[in-house]
């Protein structure tokens, strides 16, 4: 249920708009306050040239939260949008969809506003809501007649706050108008209107509690305006009682019912609205058409003089009576007859009555009358139309209920259209036998098209179905008597209460009686016109007057008065008496052919200027015999003679008169065209006025722009060119003039005709051509002649505001600097490489705040990664090769890394080949960047540390043996000490000796770790003491362990020093021959032969200091030394070696 | 001084020079004759060193660290077995090496002259038999 509630309050509510001059304003006053949030929807009616755009949609779509539209055709509207009409078409809706109309009629008769409202209440019934508007004119008033009648809403602007008041006014008028609000109010109060929980379709306490009062209500209407709705259809009643209650914002029957026992205007409202009927001329064309060739031809045709009488029961503003009035009239005078017409229009609605008496519509309403007609039937006032008073003349509108008052007879035709439709099915059984009753034989009923005769078929005959034509068929028919007098006692409490309303009631309702006593007995009485022509009459008028037939003349009193009488007709007339005074002339004569009248003259002036002329006899009539034939008095002759001049004279004036009231009327029916085109051209005023202020604010806008961008271009120093499609300058700015030397006049010159610096101008223009060819933006490097300075050209398509390509701009960047320093920097990032390269780093870089290392190839190859492995690491995974205690140790110096700003440490990679890698990390922090960061190499350092243990190692070695040296030097000053006797002894002991084991270790030295040949020691041995002439040497190649050479060498100084000293290189001639061989088994046997030339004697030797230090050194060697001497010479052998 | 002492050849101390250098080896032997004690062995490698004492038993022995045939620890391990007093004799700054390895050892570094060495022997000795007295308290 609650759901059902909720729908029925999102139901989509459509409000249609009418405006027209001033109704920009009010339109944007009114939006600007609404909520696009609600179930709303917003068509806005304007009247708009046709020959210019509308900027409607674009104007008001700035000054309100909803969305503005034009309408195209075939849009659905949805809640929380306007819609706005388009120019030179009108707008219906159908199924909630807004489709475009073209118009019928000719600028100056089109009422969009009526056409729409009309098909919008049609189609949305009580969801449809309308709005009018400032303008001129009343368009809308019919519309809004629809919108009620179907239940919607109407909302009036206050007039006094409309620039223009006319159609406020004019919807005021109506009396249909539910709101009559401020432009801002307006959007508030419908939106009320619709929260009203009665809209739910199915609030069952309110219709419940309305159908309950329902009689009541009825009865208490019955009592203040006397009429009674009992018998109308209760679905109708209740729809329209509930919808009073929600434009009053009550909450049920009960309370509305109290309303309306004290508040007397409400029942007027009620009773109104409860007769709200939409009718219009001609409705439904078709139907009068039919009308038309069935009845109304025929019933001109077939007259003989009898008086044709109609009536319109139910008449409400007279549009139904009139139409029928113009159809006869229009017969009679294309069959060229004189046939009296008499047409009775009644209704219950006093106040519509007094509109229809008035004849006077909205000139939109003049476009449903046939076009023949308007000309001949209608008169334009200002901004509307009255209906020709020869048509008005023929109708008597008045007060008059079918069901309740006394019926009319003898009646030809009866038009009552859409008048059942609100009866119950009882009140409509009784009113068909009252129409049977009035009713000629023959005569015709003509029904709306929602109507038909229901069982009385055997009162009438179809005549024709479609356009609800019915003929009378013959018989008799009772006076339906059951309605006299019922419930009739009351009325005078509603009559009192419309005191102040005059009523015209007409003689004839008194019925056939006072029609008779007029006919016999009472004084003869003439209706005219201020001009004196005759509107109607009683009585016998013989004796006053003389028909003239056919005179043009003829029905102007002045000319048919008798002799006698004219002078004081005239005058009478002449003075029109003031309504509801009279004025009397006294003893008249009347002089007719046949006798003479004395008679007094009474005119009595009606309210609508009229005038009645009472002619009341003062004695008998005096007959004159034909002898008795007066001569005419000359005065009489002239007096006639005058008068006939000045009838003459006034027909003249007449037709005149009538001459220049045509022109007149077509001078003011083009002045309505003009009007309403003004009108028009009003709306597109007050749209280009409001585009003008905003055209200006945009111009200030842009003048501000531009200068921004004439500065940018004076001052930027950005290059740059802007050309258009066809490559001619457009605009520049003065930082260019370096590349190209634009002078003044070279804005809209090709681009290609102005020198420049560049050399390439060619690919310059083709890349231009393409960019504005296809629309990608191109990017290429340019040079000047001298090719010292670089440019990048970023040539980009220059696109107008709808997006399409309209040239391009070129922008150049001076490149050269960057150039140098990228070429720079390459060469730095080369070298730095090549470092890296050269010294095997590697570069990493550790983000304590993401706990990440980044490793470049060199550094995951050293940590022992994947080549494949991520750059960026979790430093957990970066570490991993590592074992557990490396692992740590290198964590830790990351961790400490923050704090201490620096980084060094040394790991040790275990590889999987049993090898181990030192791993040297070395950072510093650095939180230049945003991120603060650890960055530094990593480097394998095993190699590096092996040779310093080396070195190490090297250096103890080196000191061990210089100590050695030392004391080598020192113990050998010692030995040569103990022996020697002199100094001179002492150095050349030490120095030979020193010197041989120099020698020796020159020898271990020359050839860095290669053994020695045991040649290369015995010739170093020799090579002081001797030339090679001296000497020779044979053996083996041997080589001399490093060990052996100084004990070897020692010992073969001593043996070549002695030798110099006593034997073959010194005094004694010979021939050394050092010769050696190697037996096997490790040994070596070195043979010493000194042979001498001649044969010598050598005296006792002592073993001195020389052959102790060769037997130690034998020893040393494991060796044994012996020694042979013979006078031929001296053999020493030296046998060593394992 | 001790040197001084005229002893018998049998009275006198017995020493045993290992060191592969001919010269320092023929210095030493010198010196220690000089200074009366009787030089049992000279020797340029543990392997020549370990030979002569199977017949010799040196009451003191002077070494060089590095000799012919490696280093001199394996004779020195023997000769502190046999009660040697020993002095090694270097040119290597090894001493805390050695002393942590030979506690009893005394060390002179390279280069020497007799005075030193003989003095260092002397202490040595001296101290030795202070520590032997004791003990045969």
């Amino acid at each position: 249920m609650s759901d059902l509630v909720d729908d029925e309050d999102r139901r989509l509510c459509i409000v249609g708009i009418g405006a027209s001059a001033g109704g920009l304003e009010a339109i944007r006053e009114m939006l600007s306050s609404a909520n696009p949030e609600t179930n709303l929807a917003y068509v806005v009616i304007q009247h708009l040239d046709p020959n210019h755009e509308s900027l409607l949609a674009e104007l008001l779509g700035r000054q309100t939260a909803l969305t503005a539209q034009q309408v195209s055709g075939g849009e659905k509207v949805e809640a929380g949008k306007v819609y706005i009409i388009p120019p030179g078409h009108g707008l219906s809706m159908h199924e909630g969809v807004l489709e475009l109309t073209e118009f019928a009629q000719p600028r100056g008769l089109r009422r969009p506003i009526d056409d729409f409202f009309e098909s919008l209440a049609l189609d949305q019934g009580r969801y449809a809501a309308c709005v009018i508007l400032s303008g001129t004119g009343a368009d809308g008033s019919s519309g809004l007649r629809a919108i009620k009648e179907h239940g919607g809403l109407c909302i009036a602007q206050t007039p006094e706050t409309a620039r223009y008041d006319g159609m406020p006014n004019a919807a005021k008028a109506t009396r249909m108008v539910d709101f009559v609000r401020r432009p801002d109010q307006i959007v508030d109060t419908i939106t009320q209107f619709y929260a009203h929980k009665s809209l739910a379709q199915g609030d069952p306490v309110l219709s419940r509690t309305v159908a309950e009062c329902i009689s009541d209500i009825c009865d208490q209407l019955f009592k203040v305006v006397g009429h009674d709705f009992t018998d109308y259809k209760p679905s109708t009643l209740v729809r329209r009682i509930e919808r009073r209650i929600q434009v009053l914002d009550l909450n049920d029957g009960n309370e509305y019912l109290e309303r309306l026992k004290t508040d007397r205007e409400e029942c007027e409202t009620l009773f109104r609205e409860l007769l709200i009927n939409v009718t219009r001329f001609f409705r439904d064309c078709e139907h009068f058409e039919v009308l038309k060739e069935k009845v109304i031809e025929p019933l001109v045709r077939d007259n003989d003089g009898e008086e044709i009488r109609v009536w319109v029961p139910g008449c409400s503003s007279g549009e139904e009576a009139y139409s029928i009035a113009m159809l006869f009239s229009e017969q009679v005078r294309l069959q060229k007859k004189t046939i009296s017409i008499q047409i009775f229009a009644t209704d219950i609605d006093e106040q519509m009555l007094k509109i229809a008496r008035q004849g006077l519509y909205p000139i939109s309403a003049l476009a449903d009358i046939p076009e023949e007609m308007r000309e001949l039937y209608t008169i334009a006032r200002e901004g509307k139309f009255q209906v020709d008073s020869r048509i008005r003349d023929m109708i008597r509108f008045s007060l008059h209920s079918v069901v309740r008052d006394p019926p009319l007879s003898n009646i030809d035709l009866i038009s009552c259209r859409n008048l059942l439709i609100y009866f119950a099915e009882k009140l409509q059984s009784s009113a068909l036998p009252i129409f049977h009753y009035a009713i000629r034989p023959g005569g015709t009923l003509f029904l709306g098209p929602s109507e038909t005769i229901g069982r009385f078929e055997s009162a009438f005959a179809t005549l024709d179905q479609s356009a609800r034509l019915f003929r009378r068929k013959d018989g008799d028919s009772d006076y339906p008597l059951h309605l006299r007098g019922k419930r009739n006692t009351s009325y005078e409490n509603r009559d009192s209460s419309r005191e102040e309303v005059a009523s015209t009631r007409v003689t004839w309702q008194r019925g056939l009686a006072a029609d008779r006593i007029l006919q016999a007995y009472a004084p003869a009485t003439v209706h005219v016109t201020a001009a004196g022509k005759i509107l109607g009459s009683t009585g016998r008028l013989s004796k006053y007057l003389a028909l003239e037939p056919g005179s043009e003349s003829a029905q102007h009193i002045q000319t048919l008065a008798r002799p006698g009488l004219r002078e004081a007709v005239s005058a009478l007339i002449r003075r029109g008496p003031e309504s509801g005074k009279r004025v009397i002339t006294r003893d008249l004569s009347a002089r007719s052919e046949f006798g003479q009248q004395q008679l007094d003259l009474i005119a009595e002036g009606l309210s609508d200027g009229t005038t009645l002329l009472i002619f009341q006899d003062r004695d008998k009539f005096e007959a004159i015999d034909d002898a008795d034939i007066e001569e005419l008095n000359p005065s009489d002759s002239h007096v006639q003679s005058l008068e006939e001049d000045l009838r003459s004279t006034r027909a003249r004036l007449h037709i005149t008169v009538e001459e220049l009231e045509t022109a007149n009327e077509e001078l003011k029916s083009s002045n309505e065209e003009m009007m309403s085109m003004n009108e028009e051209l009003q709306s597109t005023n007050e749209e280009l006025a409001t585009v003008n202020d905003e055209l200006k604010s945009k111009v200030d806008q842009l003048s501000v722009a531009n200068a921004d961008l004439h500065n940018f271009f004076s001052s930027t120093a950005l290059p740059l060119v802007v050309v258009d499609s066809n490559l001619h300058i457009r605009n520049y700015t003065e930082a260019v003039l370096e590349i190209y030397p634009f002078r003044r006049g070279d804005r809209g010159r090709p681009l290609n005709e102005v020198s420049s610096i560049l050399l390439e101008n060619g690919e310059i223009i083709q890349a231009t051509t393409d960019v504005i060819n296809g629309g990608e933006a191109r990017t290429l490097h340019v040079r000047d002649m001298t090719g010292g300075t670089t440019w990048s050209l970023l040539v980009t398509p220059y696109r107008g505001s709808d997006e399409s390509i309209d040239g391009a701009t070129l922008v150049f960047t001076n490149l050269t600097q960057e150039l140098r320093l990228e070429q720079a920097l390459a060469e730095e990032g080369d070298r730095l490489r090549l470092a890296l390269e050269v010294t095997e780093l590697g570069v990493w870089e550790f983000v304590p705040s993401t706990q990440t290392l980044r490793l470049d190839d060199t550094s995951k190859a050293l940590l022992g990664l994947p080549e494949k492995s991520p750059g960026d690491l979790p430093i957990e995974d970066a570490v991993k090769s590592l074992d557990k205690e490396h692992q740590k140790v290198l964590l830790d110096a990351f961790a400490n890394a923050t704090q201490k700003d620096e980084l060094d440490v040394t790991v040790t990679l275990q590889e999987a080949d049993g090898q181990s890698r030192e791993l040297r990390l070395f950072g510093r922090a650095d939180g230049s960047r945003r991120v603060f960061r650890v960055l530094g190499v990593i480097s394998d350092v095993t190699a590096q540390n092996e040779s310093a243990r080396i070195r190490e190692l090297m250096l103890r070695e080196m000191n061990h043996r210089v100590k050695n040296m030392f004391s080598i030097i020192s113990g050998m000053l010692r030995l040569v000490g103990r022996s020697a006797t002199t100094v001179r002894e002492v150095v050349e002991g030490v120095e030979t000796r020193v010197s041989a084991l120099a020698r020796s270790h020159n020898l271990s030295q020359q050839q860095s770790g290669a053994p020695v040949s045991l040649s290369d020691v015995i010739e170093a041995t020799l090579s002081p003491y001797a030339g090679e002439d001296r000497y020779d040497m044979k053996g083996p190649n041997v080589t001399v362990d490093s060990g052996d050479l100084s004990p070897l060498s020692l010992i073969l100084h001593e043996w070549a020093t002695n030798a110099a000293k006593y034997g073959v290189l010194g005094p004694i001639e010979g021939i050394l021959h050092v010769s050696w061989e190697a037996p096997g088994n490790g040994k070596l046997e070195i043979l010493w032969n000194e042979s001498y030339s001649d044969e010598f004697e050598h005296g006792e030797q002592k073993a001195g200091f020389g052959s102790m230090l060769v037997q130690i050194a034998a020893d040393q060697l494991d060796g044994s030394v012996s020694v042979d001497a013979s006078p031929n010479g001296r053999i020493m052998r030296l046998t060593y070696g394992a | 001084m001790a040197h001084d002492i005229q002893m018998a050849k049998e009275d006198k101390i017995k020493v045993l020079i290992c060191e592969d250098e001919i010269i320092v080896s023929m210095d030493i032997m010198f010196m220690m004759e000089d200074l009366g004690y009787d030089v049992v062995g000279q020797c340029a490698s543990v392997r020549d060193g370990l030979k002569i004492l199977e017949n010799e038993q040196p009451d003191a022995a002077i070494l060089d660290v590095r000799v012919k045939d490696g280093e001199v620890f394996p004779l020195a391990r023997e000769l502190e077995k046999r009660g040697t007093q020993i002095i090694f004799h270097s040119g290597h700054a090894l001493e805390d090496q050695i002393s942590a390895s030979f506690p009893e050892a005394a060390f002179c570094p390279k280069p020497t002259n007799g005075r030193q060495l003989g003095n260092c022997l002397m202490e040595l000795l001296a101290k030795n038999a202070d520590e032997n007295a004791e003990r045969s308290h």
